[in-house]
């Protein structure tokens, strides 16, 4: 069953498209890569489809969720969808969180927004998704304001608020780019098993292939706002057709053989 | 420890500023051309006269031991007595301060209930017509003066519409509490509105700086509508300059008070001042401009703490 | 990049109303020196008191003296006051403000402590103290706001050049070995140079405001030279009289004001549209 339907979606602001004519499906437990570059316009189709995209945008085309329709419907249909189906966690952690407010508030939110729960109750909550979130001392950090933590701590915090009302997709934005190397690592290993554990799909949005290929069961290649490439992920290096993917695969792939080398046939 | 220490250094630099602001006023007001013993003895006085009076005064010893004791009285709460009347400068300060405090009070308190909404509907609203009037209101508050918004209101309340007296206070001052609370209503608000006009725009720019943030995103993402995101989530975050802004306008506010006193004839500390001032009082010019700038200061500090209650993030700052 | 802004710039209403209202304070300004419709000075007991009626335009106050010239040679107190205080202001400003920016932290904390105590006590107290120990006139007014105009000025004239200083080019000249003036010359200047007139526009508003004020107590133009504050003061005495006489000279130093608060804000707009915040 088809969770996310996106047909022909175009964003634009003005003269400038930023999105064009980009159709793709996640089907329910589903996970779908996403990879370009940096004005490949990824993330600008990701905050369409949850609609929380910069003031000026025109999108056209359409995006169903659950089979309703998102393009042009009223904000209070869009506003059931993020959070409570559509959950995203952004790639800055630091700036992705209220400054000025307590985590286990932050977390607690979606919550009581969604499901009614009670302060108290949403407190409590959040101290156990900390917790899920591998957070040492759940108890104390949940007391804590961003600033207090480290990064990766923040965007484990990112990934309870995105996932707190439980919602069934949740769109990653190249989460792990703005973390050390070493903590990528532990980050991706969170999110695969809370995709796992909770039964999610998952869009995963990036623009190092290694990553995405991990990730991911089906990739789609975006370039200059539209998808040139999409094929499952282990066909995707023997049947890519597009110029510009075999081009990132092969330097994907000459720069693992230059690891492997250098650290002389080392894993 | 170190917020002990960064405590410990503000109050050090507290109490520099308090020094040194009391001693340039101090200097500034002895550089008096004519002297304060012939001033005050008149010109029939013969020279032996004007000389004992400034033994007598203590004028004759050099500038900083002058200083020095009046800084040593004025700590321990004698600011001396007027050349004028020979009453003591503490005692009056004290008694015109029960019309000046709370008029600065509650006008700080209105101007910051009525600018904050008003501000963060502005930034909300900002495209829409609403939004622009809104801010056009703010920005014409702004270039008005203070004691021309008194003369209006004074024209409209006062001699139109005669719901309130034009000016003065009650002779039993507070004793007389309808009388005393219906004179301080058009003052209140005219500093109200030019204190207002200026939190206004401060809170309206941070609303719409923390409509552009990420985490404002963030907010929107999980379901939040616009406005609940800005009542739960960007309060704080708004507060937080507006506050600071407070402390910077306090020595206006002072200055406002100073004036609406003035326009509204209010028997306060500033038309106290303007009063010594004309009669080139110095001594209690001395004692009350140097207690209005340490109220400032220590105000100023107390809204600093204030601040770091708001927004730790200034206290990692430091 | 010119072409964008100067699209801009003719699109935002606020520089161009500011322009305007700017424009019509300096024309009146120019206008009292060539003609006025009487002479502001000249008494005429029988017509004290009136409202607005021909010849009469806007009245005449308690001496009978026409309150439309009187608005119109007022402009000259409270622009030659501003203009004053201005010039001092900017001038003191920018230089301390420079020389603090690029002074070592030691030199820049002393400096900016002193300086934030000058700001503590506005413009409007200094006045006081000043008119105290001096006769309150016009030079006591000009250098009493343009002390505390000076002491903004170089704050922010200071803050703006530490932001030049971090600059990669800057560490590359002091690489190559100039000197203080030497950076400052090349460097800070260019770069400081257009924002000092937005930091100017603001400085004219607030010393328009500070004059009007001081006037209004006393403590400004001395009489019998027309000033608008001063004129507000006296209407106040026959409200009962004659309301309309408080409106005019409010109107005219609202304009003012007014116009270079919008102008400034034009300005930064176009200099720099990513500054916001009022400064």
């Amino acid at each position: 069953m088809t969770l996310l339907e996106v047909r022909n979606l175009t964003v634009r602001f003005g003269d400038n498209i930023v999105v064009n004519d980009v159709s793709f499906d996640v089907a329910t437990g589903g996970r779908l890569g996403i990879i370009g570059e940096s004005g490949s316009g990824k993330t600008m189709a990701m905050l369409a489809v949850l609609g929380v995209l910069p003031s000026g945008a025109e999108v056209s085309g359409s995006i169903r969720c659950d089979g309703v329709e998102l393009v042009g419907a009223d904000e209070d249909v869009r506003r059931s969808v993020r959070g409570r189906t559509i959950g995203m966690v952004f790639q800055e952690p630091l700036t992705a969180l209220n400054p000025l407010m307590r985590v286990d508030r932050q977390i607690g939110w979606p919550l009581r927004l969604h499901h009614g729960v009670s302060r108290r109750d949403a407190d409590a909550a959040a101290v156990e998704w900390c917790a899920r979130v591998g957070l040492d001392e759940p108890e104390r950090i949940a007391r804590r304001l961003p600033h207090e933590m480290s990064g990766g701590q923040r965007q484990r915090i990112g990934l309870a608020i995105a996932l707190a009302a439980r919602p069934r997709l949740l769109i990653a934005d190249e989460p792990t780019t703005a973390l050390d190397v070493t903590v990528q690592d532990d980050i991706l290993g969170l999110l695969e098993s809370l995709v796992d554990g909770e039964g999610l799909s998952l869009v995963f949005v990036s623009h190092d292939l290694g990553v995405v290929a991990r990730m991911a069961r089906d990739i789609a290649v975006m370039r200059l706002g539209r998808i040139v490439e999409k094929r499952p992920t282990a066909e995707l290096s023997e049947r890519a057709a597009d110029p510009y993917a075999k081009a990132l695969i092969e330097s994907a792939r000459r720069g693992t053989a230059d690891l492997r080398r250098l650290l002389r046939g080392e894993s | 420890m170190t917020t002990v220490l960064a405590v410990a250094r503000r109050c050090a630099l507290l109490l520099a500023s308090l020094i040194v602001s009391s001693l340039v006023v101090f200097i500034l007001l002895r550089l008096l051309p004519g002297d304060i013993a012939r001033t005050k003895l008149g010109m029939f006085a013969t020279n032996e006269e004007v000389e004992a009076l400034r033994v007598q005064l203590g004028l004759d010893r050099a500038l900083a031991v002058q200083y020095l004791e009046w800084l040593g009285n004025a700590v321990r709460g004698d600011l001396g007595t007027s050349m004028i009347s020979g009453a003591s400068v503490g005692g009056e300060l004290f008694a015109k301060s029960a019309v000046t405090l709370p008029l600065i009070a509650a006008a700080s308190v209105l101007a910051f209930l009525v600018a904050v909404p008003l501000g963060m509907y502005a930034g909300l609203r900002r495209t829409s017509w609403r939004g622009v009037t809104v801010s056009g209101i703010g920005q014409l508050g702004v270039a008005v003066p203070t004691f021309w918004i008194g003369v209006l209101l004074i024209t409209g309340f006062a001699v139109t519409l005669q719901w309130l007296p034009s000016g003065g206070f009650p002779v039993d001052s507070w004793r007389d509490t309808g009388e005393a609370v219906r004179s301080m209503i058009l003052p209140t608000i005219t500093l109200a509105l030019a204190q207002g006009a200026v939190l206004m725009r401060y809170a309206r720019s941070a609303t719409i700086d923390v409509l552009q943030t990420e985490w404002f995103r963030t907010a929107r993402a999980t379901g939040m509508s616009t406005r609940t995101a800005l009542r739960v989530h960007g309060v704080r975050n708004v507060l937080s300059p507006v506050v600071s802004v407070l402390g910077v306008q306090l020595a206006t506010l002072v200055v406002g008070a100073i004036i609406v006193e003035s326009v509204f004839a209010l028997p306060g500390v500033g038309q106290m001042l303007l009063q010594d001032v004309s009669q080139r009082d110095v001594i209690k010019v001395q004692g009350t401009v140097a207690v209005a700038t340490a109220l400032v200061f220590v105000v100023g500090f107390v809204v600093d703490a204030a601040l770091n209650v708001i927004d730790p993030r200034t206290r990692e700052r430091e | 990049m010119n072409a964008i802004s100067d699209r801009r710039v003719r699109r935002d209403p606020g520089f161009v109303v500011g322009a305007a209202l700017v424009g019509v304070t300096v024309a009146t300004v120019a206008l009292s020196y060539v003609w006025t419709p009487f002479d502001p000075l000249e008494i005429d007991p029988e017509l004290s008191l009136t409202g607005p009626a021909w010849p009469h335009v806007l009245g005449t106050d308690e001496n009978g003296r026409d309150i439309l010239s009187n608005v119109i040679v007022g402009a000259r107190s409270t622009f030659g006051v501003a203009v004053g205080a201005v010039v001092i202001g900017m001038l003191v400003g920018t230089l301390i403000g420079l020389l603090v920016g690029t002074a070592s932290a030691r030199t820049r904390g002393a400096a900016t402590f002193a300086i934030d105590i000058v700001l503590a006590l506005p413009s409007v107290l200094l006045a006081i103290v000043l008119a105290a120990v001096y006769e309150p006139s016009t030079l006591t007014a000009i250098v009493a706001i343009g002390i505390a105009l000076a002491a903004a000025v170089s704050r922010i004239v200071a803050r703006d050049t530490r932001a030049v200083l971090t600059n990669d080019f800057v560490l590359a000249a002091r690489a190559c070995g100039a000197n203080r003036r030497r950076i400052i010359r090349m460097h800070v200047l260019p770069n400081v140079r257009s924002s000092l007139f937005v930091h100017a526009s603001g400085a004219a508003a607030v010393a328009i405001l500070a004059e009007s004020t001081l006037s209004y107590i006393g403590l400004g133009t001395r009489p019998p030279t027309p000033s608008w504050g001063r004129m507000l003061a006296t209407s106040q005495q026959f409200l009962i009289v004659e309301p309309l006489h408080a409106l005019w000279p409010g109107i005219a130093i609202v304009v003012a004001v007014l116009g270079f608060n919008l102008l400034g804000d034009g300005l930064r707009e176009r200099l720099d549209p990513t500054l916001r915040g009022a400064a």
